[in-house]
């Protein structure tokens, strides 16, 4: 009798944890479930459009998105997302053939990083990496070019600014879709590009859309309940008095 | 003066009728499932492609079934002779590019392209059959995150299920041997492998059980058919794990099967012989075993000629001498590893705090110590053969690899937990470090330190890269960790190791303990 009282007892602790621990686990997950799906935000709209939904975009000389860089205040602004389908040799987009201009590409063999080639003055081409491995889709980017030579690329919540020196980019075939003179990118691409003379309302625009990214993190309060019902559920109360089975 | 407060008869009494409880069976489900959570811990603590050569890997499991446009593209020949399948994006262990910090990516490739066509028609001669990656190749989809994910929760559901049997299976003897073999050569680089998507998983898996099923089966009297029929249906399952995982690791299972049942009727040979004709069990095991290993050397594409062809060094090289020398003076090194000396991972190096390896040979040592308080003549002799094997397979391993001096430690891993249980069945002492109740919780502590200290410096070398102390992790912008999962690395952890302690505590109740009291001399002067 006084066995059966003990594993009545028994049992009826263990529902009572296990009810309580299933409860914070629902609990925790119900709340998990909202904060979860925070989605990296894209820069918004500007200038002209560009996607290769149906193909290469192929927007041919445009000359007059390059002219402005010959001033040192002036500017070239590209931004838009990728989704990438499989991770071999990618090349998103270009503005010349030959690396004489400008391409935005992620190259395998360099542990998937996301990298801007820059044609420069003297004939060579200057890589600036993302410091960033594609990671998840989409992938949003923001990516300006002064004229005097300096670089500001913003996405997946980084900063990354390089000095390129004296730049000379052509515009003399912007493509949206291929790059760098191959043509096998797989995925999807939206870009937006305007150029102008006030890089300094570009560059704040950028502070916010990077300080809007860095916000753009979800909530760790569900973890309590979550973490304490996976807790209580797997090992108990941790100092309740136990009697020693063995 | 020493003296054991319990004795522990049962240590020499096998023919103690083995009993399924509710009682027992409860406790075995608790320990597994704190052995599953700590498993799965280790399956999400590393990045995807963390463990050696798991690109290649991961490229032949999702190509395993050939071009189909969903899960394999195609296949990539590149001048430089190697070949890349094209598969879905790996995106979640590509976040960061400091080599030197945390997690880097790669592409899926099939190395040593000959033949075009399917990943395997380019795998002549590799150690790698191909059963193990058509397995892994049922979880294949085109979100590679979650495949992997299911991938390495599979492996490691497996090791859970193979402890359950062999707890419910073995008697008191067995389970303790086992559990000590296993346990005590298990962390940090089984456990690394095991909840991974690389082969060596399953033959550690495989060989770590296969023989004491073996065991089990053929020693189980005939009055329990239940127990002796499960233990051969596990042991033909782990044996098949084994053979589908890699070619050596098929090798060293009909090795250990070998050294098992010498061990077991060497003794008595004489007396097998005399009755042989009329005993139609051990030429039956016999004629199972030379049946399977002729069949699958005849249909394996793996060339064994080739593998039991030794190169032996030429001019200009060490000579034989030396290198024979070499390796039997540097073997016991080799078992070592498996506490992380040899790094967890070639792509992502991670090498856990030197206090790992201290506590885990100084456990090892102590509990094969404990096995040698009264020895016999078979347990010496099959250490003795159980690490020549492990010897003859270093070697053989570096002769392959034309690096004579050079063998991983994780391709004789699975040798190791077999060696150390069997000198633990095979002595003769009558106790064993674990039964003592102080030992015990002395190395369950110990083993849960080094256990913390082994997957807390995974988690970190993904996280935030390797920091050679202790910190509260955070995912920072270098950082890496698996996007939409609603457990951090720091809960990880602390599930990873409460689950480890859960299960060590749990899994030894199983065996019996005595008590050890310091008696007072009464003549004190």
């Amino acid at each position: 009798m006084k066995s059966k009282r003990t594993l009545d007892r028994l049992g009826k602790r263990h529902l009572v944890r296990v009810t309580v621990a299933a409860l914070l686990i629902a609990t925790g997950l119900l709340m998990w479930g909202k904060v979860a799906n925070v989605q990296p935000i894209m820069f918004p709209a500007h200038g002209e459009s560009f996607s290769n939904t149906t193909g290469i975009a192929d927007a041919g000389s445009r000359p007059d998105l390059c002219k402005p860089l010959r001033n040192p205040n002036g500017y070239l602004f590209i931004s838009g997302s990728i989704k990438l389908e499989n991770m071999a040799n990618q090349a998103f987009l270009q503005t010349a053939d030959a690396e004489t201009g400008l391409f935005f590409e992620m190259s395998p063999t360099e542990y998937n990083q996301i990298r801007l080639g820059i044609h420069l003055k003297d004939d060579t081409t200057k890589r600036v990496k993302f410091k960033s491995q594609y990671r998840y889709t989409p992938f949003n980017y923001a990516i300006l070019i002064a004229g005097d030579g300096s670089i500001r690329m913003v996405g997946d919540a980084r900063d990354v600014r390089d000095e390129a020196g004296p730049i000379a980019i052509s515009c003399s075939s912007v493509r949206i879709g291929m790059g760098n003179e191959q043509e096998n990118f797989t995925g999807s691409i939206t870009a937006y590009f305007s150029a102008g003379t006030n890089i300094d309302e570009i560059n704040k625009q950028l502070d916010d859309y990077l300080a809007l990214t860095e916000r753009n993190v979800p909530s760790t309060r569900y973890q309590w309940p979550l973490y304490s019902g996976i807790l209580l559920l797997l090992f108990g109360i941790p100092f309740r008095k136990r009697s020693d089975s063995n | 003066m020493v003296v054991p407060a319990l004795t522990s008869d049962w240590i020499a009494d096998e023919s103690v009728a083995h009993s399924f409880s509710w009682i027992k069976t409860k406790r075995v489900l608790v320990s597994a499932l704190a052995l599953l959570v700590t498993l799965l811990c280790w399956s999400f603590a590393s990045a995807l492609l963390a463990t050696p050569d798991e690109t290649y890997h991961a490229g032949t499991i999702w190509c395993a079934a050939g071009v189909d446009n969903s899960t394999c593209f195609g296949f990539d020949d590149r001048p430089d002779g190697q070949r890349y399948a094209l598969i879905p994006s790996i995106i979640s262990g590509c976040r960061d590019t400091n080599a030197t910090k945390s997690a880097q990516c790669g592409e899926p490739k099939v190395k040593n392209s000959e033949a075009p066509g399917s990943a395997f028609e380019s795998m002549q001669g590799s150690p790698y059959p191909r059963q193990f990656y058509r397995t892994m190749h049922i979880f294949a989809g085109s979100n590679t995150t979650l495949s992997m994910i299911l991938m390495r929760s599979f492996n490691a559901s497996i090791a859970t299920l193979l402890f359950v049997a062999m707890a419910l299976l073995g008697s008191k003897k067995q389970f303790l041997s086992w559990l000590t073999g296993y346990l005590f050569t298990i962390s940090p680089l089984g456990f690394s492998l095991i909840s991974s998507i690389n082969p060596s998983g399953w033959a550690i898996t495989g060989m770590a059980t296969s023989w004491m099923f073996l065991i089990i089966a053929v020693t189980t009297s005939t009055a329990e058919k239940l127990r002796k029929i499960l233990a051969a249906i596990m042991w033909l399952f782990t044996g098949l794990m084994c053979i589908a995982s890699r070619y050596d690791a098929t090798m060293f299972w009909v090795a250990t099967n070998i050294v098992v049942l010498a061990a077991l009727f060497g003794p008595s040979l004489k007396r097998i012989v005399k009755s042989g004709l009329s005993n139609w069990k051990i030429p039956l095991l016999v004629t199972i075993i030379s049946t399977f290993s002729i069949v699958l050397v005849a249909r394996s594409s793996f060339t064994f000629r080739a593998a039991l062809t030794w190169r032996l060094p030429r001019q200009g090289e060490p000579s034989l001498t030396l290198w024979v020398s070499s390796w039997l003076v540097h073997i016991i090194a080799l078992p070592i590893e498996a506490f992380g000396t040899g790094g967890l991972g070639t792509r992502h190096e991670i090498f856990v705090p030197n206090i790992v390896t201290i506590v885990g040979t100084a456990l090892l040592g102590s509990a094969i110590l404990f096995s040698f308080i009264k020895t016999s003549l078979v347990q010496l002799v099959t250490l003795l053969v159980s690490m020549l094997l492990v010897t003859v397979m270093a070697m053989h391993i570096t002769n392959r690899e034309y690096d004579f001096f050079n063998a991983s430690g994780r391709y004789i891993l699975p040798l190791v937990p077999f060696t150390v249980g069997m000198c633990i069945f095979l002595s003769k002492s009558p106790i064993q470090m674990m039964e003592v109740r102080q030992l015990r919780n002395w190395a369950i502590g110990l083993m849960a330190i080094a256990h913390l200290l082994s997957i807390y410096t995974v988690v970190e070398r993904y996280v935030m890269g390797t920091s050679y102390g202790i910190q509260i992790l955070k995912v920072g912008e270098d950082g890496w960790w698996w996007s939409r999962m609603p457990i951090g690395p720091n809960f990880l952890i602390l599930l990873g190791s409460l689950s480890f302690l859960k299960f060590m505590t749990s899994a030894w109740k199983e065996v019996p303990t005595v008590e050890i009291f310091i008696q007072q001399p009464s003549n004190t002067l």
